[in-house]
């Protein structure tokens, strides 16, 4: 199913109206406050919404459900162990310590609890990590808006060998750029061509039937696969007149607009009516879904009939030695306690709205209100990943699971609405990273060390051109998220690294009274490298150091555990801090 | 060139096999552990925070909204760590 026209006007529409009502919502901005924290002015219900909004974005759509369609269920541990009891924590410890301490940053926090070194380290790491995590959500937009709008060539695959339609698959990249059909059936080929008029047909080894079709045919042996074979097939299908890049520059300006004008305050609301969308669209992918597969136990006994290569998709605990990178050590140990609490309270895009809370009630509701809506994104993301599975098991490149699904499944009208729910996801993820981020280029960078005594006008100023300075970063840094096989592993890998060494020195400073600078800036700076020593040792020992594919959730918990013990360590051999400049910033120590 | 991809393959085998011997004793303790019992850790978590909000003191648990209203937050987080239990135990 193609987009029709009714699914432009819902496109359009949407796009025009979020643009138009982000700008709206942020015309009266006028100093540096009102655009990095909406005039500390946001309700619970908008920010807990923003909140769920923000974490589900294009690259949850596209990576979750791609990693779902393969691993299954698991990828749910990511909302369920990973966020729900992390923001009912989040809500009751760590974010009223934040708001109480009228800071506008997670360093600026880190600034007043230990020192000015250990702030700038992390606001640096967290301003590069923010862009660089913008390219990779970029590059998931752009895959998607390319295969729903069909603007990939085709090629159809025609060989009756599983392992000739692997190589092709190595030769050509997975297809990331364009879209294969692979055929077994000989006797299938013409039908199938006057069904998806390909650019190019590839048949292995000889075949004489005579076949009508305007596109290029080309017989091959297994012999001829190889890279550069590969590369000069995907250029005689035709090189994609519209390439991933032109799909990423269109969603930046569009973002860009009302960020750059509308501040926190335009991300935030724009947020709440992406939230509704997104849900709405994302819920509807999977009860439509399900009735087309003829219900919920057949939806079950399709996949179970898979065989091995499914036989744990429906079980959320995996055996430490599964071959996925979910086994339920890595799960427990370095997403429940290590990443989902680093991303939810040591993550500025996260915390930066519930900084801009109009009270602490506010605050603490929000986070609530959003472990209440992140019980069903696993319904909404995940298993209409394993739906795109018992639709279509020969998916080559799973992160285009759901982009086909929803183009094989919804009808006209309710694809705009898919669309338009899509790239509410991706404004959400990107407007916020935006903002985080240049808030904290323009608080921790800018007016800490060029111009202290800048005015909230200027403030607003640079706020802005550190926006679309940022943008061309992220854009520049899209090209590259090509080279890794599944998006949503790539950001957890990146993440990973500081994520670790940042929630050691956050949770124990708010926790433990004795923890001081100089062991903060020391755990700090060794976590990062020694997070950085397990991935460089695991992909360049002659055996890798992990038995995992993606080892970033054993990463993440030892650079963890690492910087605990030299915080503890170090703290207890250095001068405590004064008591003065500890109260308000440890808990319950006012 | 072969010989600084020799020579990073050579220091990254040294580095790893510093960890390896105590990284596969931890390896072999954990794949000891039933699938079931690694569900009843999760769940057991799950109760530790349910506990925890339980016993949280009133005044962190109750707030005030600007137009006097008193909202109770703990039934909230309690419903949605519960939901979580019956998840795990679900699946």
């Amino acid at each position: 199913m193609a987009l029709g026209g009714i699914d432009y006007f819902i496109i359009i529409i949407y796009l025009i109206g979020t643009v138009l009502f982000g700008m709206y919502i942020g015309r009266k901005m006028k100093s540096g406050d009102d655009y990095f924290l909406a005039g500390r002015s946001l309700p619970w219900w908008a920010i807990g919404m923003s909140l769920v909004v923000t974490d589900i974005g294009a690259v949850d759509m596209v990576g979750i459900a791609g990693a779902a369609y393969l691993y299954g269920i698991v990828l749910g541990n990511y909302d369920w162990l990973g966020s729900v009891p992390v923001m009912i924590v989040g809500a009751f410890l760590f974010i009223p310590m934040f708001w109480k301490s009228k800071v506008s940053t997670i360093p600026e926090w880190l600034g007043a609890r230990y020192n000015q070194s250990v702030r700038t380290i992390s606001a640096v790491i967290w301003g590069v990590v923010t862009a660089f995590g913008l390219g990779v959500t970029l590059y998931a937009t752009a895959l998607m808006f390319n295969l729903l709008l069909d603007l990939n060539p085709k090629i159809i695959v025609v060989t009756e060998s599983q392992s000739v339609r692997e190589q092709v698959v190595d030769a050509t990249g997975a297809g990331k750029t364009h879209d294969f059909v692979f055929l077994s059936d000989y006797g299938q080929i013409q039908k199938v061509i006057d069904d998806k008029d390909p650019n190019l047909v590839l048949i292995h080894q000889d075949w004489s039937g005579a076949l009508s079709s305007e596109s290029a045919i080309v017989s091959f042996n297994e012999n001829e696969i190889t890279p550069d074979w590969g590369e000069s097939m995907m250029h005689k299908a035709r090189p994609p007149t519209w390439t991933l890049m032109y799909s990423i520059i269109i969603m930046s300006v569009l973002i860009g607009t009302y960020t750059l004008f509308g501040g926190l305050k335009a991300v935030v609301y724009t947020d709440v009516l992406q939230c509704i969308v997104m849900l709405g669209g994302s819920l509807f992918v999977l009860f439509f879904g399900i009735y087309r597969l003829g219900g919920v136990s057949e939806f079950v006994s399709i996949i179970r009939s898979l065989g091995p290569r499914a036989q744990d998709h429906f079980d959320l605990i995996l055996s430490v030695d599964t071959a996925t990178p979910h086994p339920w050590s890595g799960i427990f140990l370095g997403l429940g306690l290590v990443l989902a609490n680093a991303y939810w309270f040591g993550n500025q895009n996260m915390v930066q709205r519930t900084l801009g809370a109009k009270s602490e009630a506010d605050a603490k509701a929000s986070y609530v209100f959003g472990s209440f809506l992140k019980i069903l994104i696993p319904f909404a993301m995940v298993i209409p990943g394993i739906i795109a599975l018992a639709h279509d098991p020969n998916i080559t490149d799973a992160d285009k699971a759901m982009a086909i699904l929803v183009k094989d499944i919804l009808p006209t009208g309710a694809l705009g609405l898919f669309f338009a729910a899509f790239l509410a996801g991706l404004m959400s993820s990107v407007d916020s990273a935006l903002n985080s981020g240049a808030t904290i280029w323009t608080k921790d960078v800018y007016q800490k060390f060029i111009k202290p005594n800048a005015s909230p006008g200027d403030l607003l100023v640079v706020g802005r051109w550190i926006t679309g300075v940022m943008l061309a970063i992220a854009i520049f840094f899209a090209q590259f998220a090509t080279r890794f096989e599944s998006i949503y592993d790539l950001s957890q890998t990146i993440l990973s690294l500081f994520q670790g060494p940042s929630l050691a020195i956050i949770a124990v400073g708010m926790l433990w009274k004795r923890a001081t600078g100089k062991a903060a800036l020391v755990s700090l700076i060794s976590g990062v490298i020694f997070a950085g020593t397990l991935m460089w040792v695991n992909s360049n020992a002659s055996v890798p150091l992990f038995q995992v594919s993606e080892p970033f959730l054993y990463v993440a918990w030892w650079s963890f555990v690492l910087s605990i013990v030299i915080l503890v360590v170090v703290s207890l051999n250095t001068p405590p801090e004064p008591e003065s400049k500890l109260k308000g910033l440890v808990y319950r120590y006012e | 060139m072969n010989n600084v991809l020799l020579t990073s393959t050579a220091l990254a085998d040294t580095i790893a096999n510093l960890f390896r011997g105590i990284g596969d004793l931890m390896r072999g303790w954990v794949l000891a552990i039933p699938l079931g019992v690694a569900k009843g850790i999760f769940i057991a978590y799950f109760i530790l925070l349910i506990y925890w909000i339980i016993k949280l003191p009133e005044n962190e648990v109750t707030l005030a909204l600007d137009n006097g209203k008193i909202v109770h937050l703990r039934p909230f987080a309690l419903f949605s760590l519960a939901t979580i239990v019956v998840i795990y135990l679900v699946f």
